[in-house]
């Protein structure tokens, strides 16, 4: 793709999906609201937080290394956006991608929370620190599993790491959920995801009411800011990325556009509704959980997949 | 001049020959300067170094040149110091070249004014000589030679260290001294059964039970050098005791790329591999990448952690060459010189840092960004490219032995592709740690500065930092230069039967175009990052309050409690069930070879030395018995 079209792509891909980030995230607390028996915020609450937070002024703790302090918000908001951005346009345009980006993507959509983790070390804040190696080891437990359920959709649309592939392969024959591998590694990636977005019930490293907000506790005004709007930008791409893994791609013309809005909404309001039923684990707890018990499964969502590849049955 | 002056002359002046005769040189004068007059042998052997790189260059770049002498010829047994400059092997002799320099320049600094300075150097160039032979020879016996010369400079580097040094290069030196031993056993089969020593002429279909054994005993030589589990305990040990520089230079980087040539020569060139052996590679590339990794993540003290590292990576090149696709080959040989690049660098940043204050346990350090920023910076540096993150040189050949994984296709390649995945994760987990302990946090107070490192112009110091790290970038950025300049010519030398430029669309973007663009990638996040200051310049930024740490209206006496140790980072992690054990168990050295080694050939020694109880009669009727023996075996034979 030409410069200036990738220049384009990302701004258009970011402030997209940061728009569809605020709806997301009003939706979720709607939900949230109607689950608690409240009304909740009009739709336009999330956008109007993050403008008041930019106003603020910025509390820096004295013993915080103010450039690392500063800087890592910016560049977990620039490795969303890169993600956000692939993954829009490997949707939209299946022959662009290239050989690979498949692993791309999930290395950019890990690189807000390794920012997370070392701007929560650069603030020199204890709770902080102790959010920071909580959010680590999550990072460790969910990637795993997160792995093999994208092999098994790999195996299933042709053994490509390309996005352009897993989504043509999907689209011309059925969706890799429509087998039993694919949707135990549907699931599997979806408390995944539950974990890469931080929410309840792996909340572990913000928990608020235990070391206050945890990684974020120093945060204050634009930096915030820009962290309130990367959550937000992923609240609205993991559900993207599940369909396009899973879920037969995004499209964006005649009717597949209801279908994919569908899809994106159900998978959101799963999201939401998990979190507001389940207690918060331990960071102990959700390690055990996700090596011991979901880790298996994708195993065995694997193992089904290449023997159905190797005798030619799809439904496995 | 008469004759044999003349042919001396030639011999010692051919290009193949001229590195190895100035670094031998150069070492013999630093040593015998060592004592009197440190400074001749640092300039020396730095003259050397530059010297030498410039020569493999020109090897490197230059029309095939070969050397034959002949030493010895009894009968039918041929010894002779053949060499040639392949691509591959003169790749490995100008990497070895180039860091040996790069650790001598910042020798200049580190090691001033230590009691064995100048022996360093001399060891220093002893090793080249040996890597460079090494990597050039084309004949066994002559490798082997070499091999060993390298072995014993290792040995001797290491015993210069402090505390416990001499234990932990006698460990070392019996772990490689037994690789070596399995390769001599190995030379001498395949002199045996093929007739040449000749590494060129050699050409062995692996499928007879000796052709195994021969293939295995190169392999355990091969992995004792570059460290892949079993064979890695070694590193662990001697990183404790050894100086960073040491370290930097050889398990980091020259053993690495030594043990990988070694490797990648014999299972693609020499031999041709059957699947069953493919797939043993493939299972300890990926054993290793995960056990070291793993015994990474609960270390405490830098500069071991590191090592468990220098491990971990070597996985990911044994399982890239496992793989037997063109691409994975590619990847991990592209992530053996990466890995020197990063490792060396991390190595010397935990000089640097153990220079500065003396320790290298995580627990005592804290607050060192603020001291010492260049140092941090190439640290980060190393330390994301050692994960894997975009868009770092790391990045790229773990991309490539991932894809090549794919591309074998098998389950087991997926299983291994899902080990190498996760391992990278694992890494940048314990890289975390290394960055959030050591340089961030609270400053410590228990640690006194021993003077600024970065200050008072030590330039030499934070040169090969610098220099390292920026390789990290560009050959991230700009991968497509080193994989088509240095990785492909290595690939068609050692004769991967269609290399990645020829095989059709895909490879084609691995040489180039629409593989991982790391160019735009790169400018896409700086555009991120570039737009995200913009929201900070529009946000009211500027109106920063500097503030004391938010810890619920707690009033602190002590602000030491601020300071969140690096041995409880991981704690969840070794307190799991099962896999906590193992690693305890992995910690106390149940799984070292060396250790286990040790215990039961000690009881088999005891047994041996049981049999001499200094009865004569006893002396006598062993002999008997075995005078029958032969003679009977004579009288079958007869």
């Amino acid at each position: 793709m030409a410069v200036g079209k990738m220049v384009f792509a990302l701004i258009l891909g970011s402030i997209g999906t940061l728009v569809l980030g605020f709806l997301a995230k009003w939706v979720d607390r709607k939900v949230t609201a109607r689950v608690q028996w409240r009304v909740g915020p009009p739709w336009y609450q999330p956008a109007v937080d993050c403008i008041k937070l930019m106003g603020k002024e910025t509390v820096m703790p004295a013993v915080a290394q103010g450039t690392g302090f500063l800087i890592t918000p910016l560049v977990g908001m620039a490795g969303a956006c890169v993600a956000v951005t692939m993954l829009w346009v490997m949707n939209l345009e299946l022959g662009v991608g290239f050989v690979g980006d498949a692993i791309v993507v999930m290395y950019m959509f890990a690189i807000p929370a390794l920012t997370t983790i070392l701007g929560a070390a650069a603030s020199g804040n204890p709770h902080a620190s102790l959010g920071a190696s909580r959010e680590m080891k999550l990072l460790l437990s969910y990637e795993l599993p997160l792995t093999i359920a994208l092999l098994v959709a790999i195996i299933h649309t042709g053994g490509s790491f390309r996005i352009g592939q897993i989504v043509g392969a999907q689209q011309e024959g059925s969706m890799v959920f429509m087998s039993i591998s694919g949707v135990l590694a549907f699931l599997v990636a979806l408390l995944c995801v539950q974990a890469k977005l931080g929410l309840i019930p792996f909340d572990m490293a913000e928990a608020e009411c235990e070391i206050m907000a945890g990684v974020y506790t120093e945060y204050s005004g634009p930096p915030l800011a820009v962290i309130f709007m990367t959550r937000f930008m992923l609240l609205a791409a993991l559900p993207i990325f599940l369909i396009t893994i899973f879920l037969g791609g995004v499209q964006l013309t005649g009717w597949p556009v209801l279908a994919s809005l569908i899809k994106f909404v159900i998978i959101l309001v799963l999201i939401t509704l998990i979190r507001n039923t389940n207690p918060r684990l331990r960071i102990d707890q959700s390690l055990r959980f996700f090596w011991y018990m979901l880790t298996p499964v994708a195993l065995l969502a694997l193992g089904l997949a290449l023997i159905g590849r190797q005798y030619g049955v799809g439904w496995l | 001049m008469s004759d044999w002056m003349q042919e001396i002359w030639t011999f010692i002046h051919h290009p193949l020959m001229f590195p190895m005769v100035v670094t031998a040189l150069a070492g013999l004068i630093a040593y015998m300067t060592a004592r009197r007059a440190a400074d001749i042998s640092r300039f020396v052997s730095l003259i050397a170094c530059v010297v030498v790189l410039v020569l493999t260059y020109r090897l490197f770049a230059g029309d095939f040149v070969e050397l034959d002498v002949t030493w010895l010829a009894l009968n039918d047994l041929n010894l002779s110091i053949a060499m040639s400059n392949g691509k591959f092997g003169s790749l490995i002799a100008m990497g070895a070249a180039f860091f040996g320099l790069l650790i001598a320049i910042s020798a200049i600094v580190a090691e001033k004014g230590e009691a064995e300075e100048g022996r360093f150097y001399a060891f220093l160039c002893w090793t080249l000589t040996g890597a460079i032979g090494a990597a050039l020879a084309d004949d066994l016996i002559w490798l082997l030679i070499c091999w060993e010369l390298v072995t014993l400079c290792l040995y001797m580097l290491l015993n210069l260290g402090k505390g416990d040094s001499p234990t932990s290069a006698a460990k070392t030196f019996g772990m490689i001294g037994f690789g070596d031993a399995a390769m001599l056993l190995a030379m001498v089969l395949i002199g045996a059964t093929e007739g040449t020593f000749r590494i060129n002429e050699l050409s062995i279909e692996v499928d007879s039970p000796l052709t195994y054994i021969c293939f295995i005993l190169f392999m355990i030589a091969a992995l004792a050098k570059a460290g892949a589990v079993p064979m890695h305990t070694w590193i662990p040990t001697a990183a404790t005791d050894a100086s960073a520089h040491v370290m930097a230079l050889l398990p980091a980087s020259l053993d690495k790329l030594l043990g990988i040539y070694l490797l990648a020569t014999f299972s693609l060139r020499v031999f041709t591999l059957d699947t069953a052996m493919r797939a043993v590679l493939m299972i300890i590339g990926a054993v290793t990448i995960l056990a070291a990794v793993m015994m990474a993540m609960n270390q405490h003290h830098l500069k071991k952690l590191l090592s468990f590292h220098a491990v971990s990576q070597v996985g990911y090149m044994v399982l890239g060459i496992g793989t037997g696709v063109p691409i994975g080959i590619a990847g991990g040989i592209f992530h053996m010189i990466n890995h020197s690049i990063y490792k060396s660098c991390l190595f010397l940043t935990a000089g640097a840092v153990e220079r500065q204050t003396g320790t290298s346990e995580m627990n005592r350090l804290g607050g060192l960004a603020r001291v010492l920023p260049v140092t941090f910076m190439c640290c980060t540096i190393a330390a994301l490219a050692i994960s894997g993150i975009p868009p770092l040189n790391g990045f790229v050949s773990k991309w490539l032995v991932y894809q090549g994984c794919l591309s074998a296709g098998s389950p087991l390649a997926i299983l291994c592709l899902v080990a190498a995945v996760f391992g990278s994760a694992l890494t940048l987990a314990s890289f975390v740690k290394v960055l959030a302990t050591v340089f961030w946090g609270p400053a410590t107070t228990d640690v006194a500065p021993s003077g600024g490192v970065e200050g008072n112009g030590k330039f030499a110091l934070a040169l090969p930092m610098v220099v390292l790290a920026v390789l990290c970038l560009g050959f991230g950025i700009f991968a497509q230069w080193p994989l088509n300049n240095l990785v492909i010519p290595a690939l068609v030398d050692v004769g991967v039967p269609q290399t990645p430029l020829i095989i059709g669309n895909e490879a084609i973007e691995v040489s180039g175009l629409s593989l991982w663009g790391p160019v735009p990638a790169t400018m896409l996040i700086l555009l991120g990052v570039l737009g995200g200051i913009g929201l900070y310049l529009v946000g009211k930024v500027a109106h920063v309050r500097v503030a004391n740490s938010f810890v619920g209206g707690e009033v602190l006496d002590d602000e030491s409690v601020l300071k969140f140790p690096a041995t409880s980072f991981y704690r969840t992690v070794e307190d799991m069930p099962g896999l906590g054990q193992a690693l305890s168990d992995g910690g106390q050295g149940v799984y070292d070879v060396y250790r286990l080694g040790g215990r039961y050939g000690g009881s088999l020694v005891e047994v041996l030395r049981n049999l001499h109880s200094g009865v004569l009669s006893l002396y006598v009727s062993w002999c008997l018995v075995g005078v029958v023996i032969i003679a009977l075996y004579l009288m079958a034979v007869l």
